[in-house]
């Protein structure tokens, strides 16, 4: 579904204070999978998001999405970003059919589409109002509502929650592990949080800074649909110790 | 609070006539030096009939150039802004052009152009395409890399790009530069009637001036600023008319 080989990216010039963001990264996601990106700022996981999504390029390395080189505005990939992003001048509606209309697409079965999504959503209510009248939780769920337009095969998403508060984040959490249980999409979700990225996935692709890579491919042994006590199982606990031994090396494990 | 604002002024107002009337009057100042305001008001009332004639002419001045003006500026502007190769060519000769003082071409244009209509439009859009072109030029460069993202991601074509975000983002620019284009527009009006026009408020204030009737010039004066400032306000009024959206993060009042 989506193959990475070789990936490397390096911003400036190589030797004069360039910078090596990501390094000899591989990795296969399976469709149907939910694959964290889980590791801390700086060690390259939104790079290699924007990679897959094809809003950055890689200094060398090839980048498959389903058989085809990865490029930006690949209709079977709906990317939902750290902010909302919701264009001021559009309503909640205009904003979520944008990427249908940007491609030419545009009438009545694409509004209605995005309507279900946003009765999905609980935004029904406030599809014609412009966004600036929503608040952080519900600009957010319109953004997913947008990215899900086009009914991608595969979903990106880069801290999507991280801006929320606690109570919008965990309802969000569930309400996207209810969606990938259902629609069976590919989901690459980038995040700084242990606990998140364990609840939700499939797979964590823990990575490490300097030059970014992946340095352990987790497999999640917990089936669904999980709870907030899934994080309390033993499978779970040893999962986050696992994590945190990569992310912290030898500190905590002397502490 | 709403009360008290419109009031404070009219009242500010007031006491500045009442004292100005005063000091002419204690202190007997030759009208052909300082009028007092109801010296201005009777000069108003005097001349009132040929005021719509003349003010008819400078609005036409003011609205053909202004069009005429955003016309050229909005296009330059997005050519320069989009187009690296035509901002390097003609981004220092826009900026040139701009710096000459029309007053001191004005002249050059007359003899080019002749005295009528034709070379008054000329100057109004020398004095007015500069702020709007660079307005719309910064709206279009400041669009963030966010929504550019979002319309990379979404597969916009670069025509798709300019109309859907980078456009819509860069209006609430143009209007501040429309704003500014305005006024500036009245003023290209004036320049122009100032030497070439038999009619208009700008040929009301130097005729009037020749002949030290101050009272007229200055009523002439009065009407032209609150023509200047209707208009300023028209285009607020479109903005949040048409574009509401556009308000929030620009509005000066």
């Amino acid at each position: 579904m989506i193959e990475l080989t070789d990936v490397r990216r390096e911003f400036g010039t190589p030797g004069k204070g360039s910078f090596v963001a990501l390094s000899a990264i591989n990795l296969v996601v399976e469709a149907g999978e939910f694959v964290s990106l889980l590791g801390a700022s700086g060690c390259g996981k939104s790079t290699l998001l924007r990679i897959i999504g094809g809003l950055d390029r890689p200094s060398s390395g090839v980048v498959r999405v389903k058989d085809g080189k990865a490029r930006a505005g690949f209709q079977d990939i709906g990317t939902v970003f750290q902010r909302p992003i919701l264009l001021p001048w559009l309503t909640v509606l205009e904003n979520v059919t944008y990427p249908a209309r940007a491609i030419g697409i545009r009438g009545r079965a694409t509004d209605e589409r995005a309507r279900e999504l946003l009765d999905m959503v609980g935004l029904a209510r406030v599809a014609d109002q412009y966004p600036d009248s929503l608040s952080g939780g519900m600009q957010q769920r319109a953004s997913i509502c947008r990215a899900l337009v086009l009914d991608p095969g595969i979903l990106i998403m880069d801290e999507p929650f991280s801006a929320l508060d606690a109570m919008t984040r965990e309802e969000l959490q569930f309400e996207l592990m209810k969606l990938h249980q259902k629609t069976r999409k590919t989901i690459v979700f980038v995040t700084h949080s242990i606990s998140e990225a364990i609840l939700m996935s499939t797979r964590i692709a823990v990575m490490a800074p300097a030059p970014g890579r992946i340095a352990e491919d987790i497999a999640v042994g917990l089936g669904f649909p999980r709870t907030l006590d899934t994080l309390n199982q033993p499978e779970a606990v040893r999962i986050d110790g696992l994590i945190r031994s990569h992310i912290y090396g030898p500190r905590t494990q002397g502490a | 609070m709403r009360l008290r604002a419109a009031l404070l002024p009219v009242l500010s107002l007031s006491l500045l006539l009442l004292a100005w009337q005063a000091v002419v009057w204690l202190m007997a100042i030759p009208v052909y030096l300082l009028p007092a305001p109801l010296d201005i008001w009777r000069a108003g009332l005097e001349v009132s009939g040929h005021l719509p004639r003349h003010l008819y002419s400078t609005l036409i001045t003011v609205l053909a150039g202004f069009g005429l003006s955003v016309l050229v500026a909005v296009p330059l502007g997005i050519a320069i802004s989009i187009n690296k190769l035509a901002s390097e060519a003609f981004y220092p000769l826009l900026v040139f052009a701009n710096a000459i003082p029309v007053i001191a071409v004005a002249p050059i244009i007359v003899v080019m152009f002749g005295t009528g209509f034709q070379s008054r439009l000329i100057i109004n859009l020398l004095v007015s395409f500069f702020p709007i072109m660079v307005a719309t030029a910064t709206g279009i460069l400041d669009t963030p890399r966010d929504y550019l993202d979002l319309s990379k991601a979404s597969a916009n074509s670069f025509l798709g790009e300019l109309v859907s975000v980078r456009l819509p983002h860069a209006v609430p620019f143009i209007f501040s530069g429309l704003k500014i284009g305005i006024m500036l527009s009245v003023i290209g009006a004036v320049v122009g009637e100032f030497i070439t026009s038999d009619s208009g408020l700008g040929y009301l204030i130097l005729d009037s001036t020749t002949n030290f009737n101050l009272s007229r010039a200055m009523a002439a004066v009065i009407v032209l600023a609150v023509m200047s400032v209707i208009l300023y306000r028209s285009i607020e009024w479109l903005q949040r008319a048409w574009l509401p959206w556009s308000i929030n993060a620009t509005s000066m009042r």
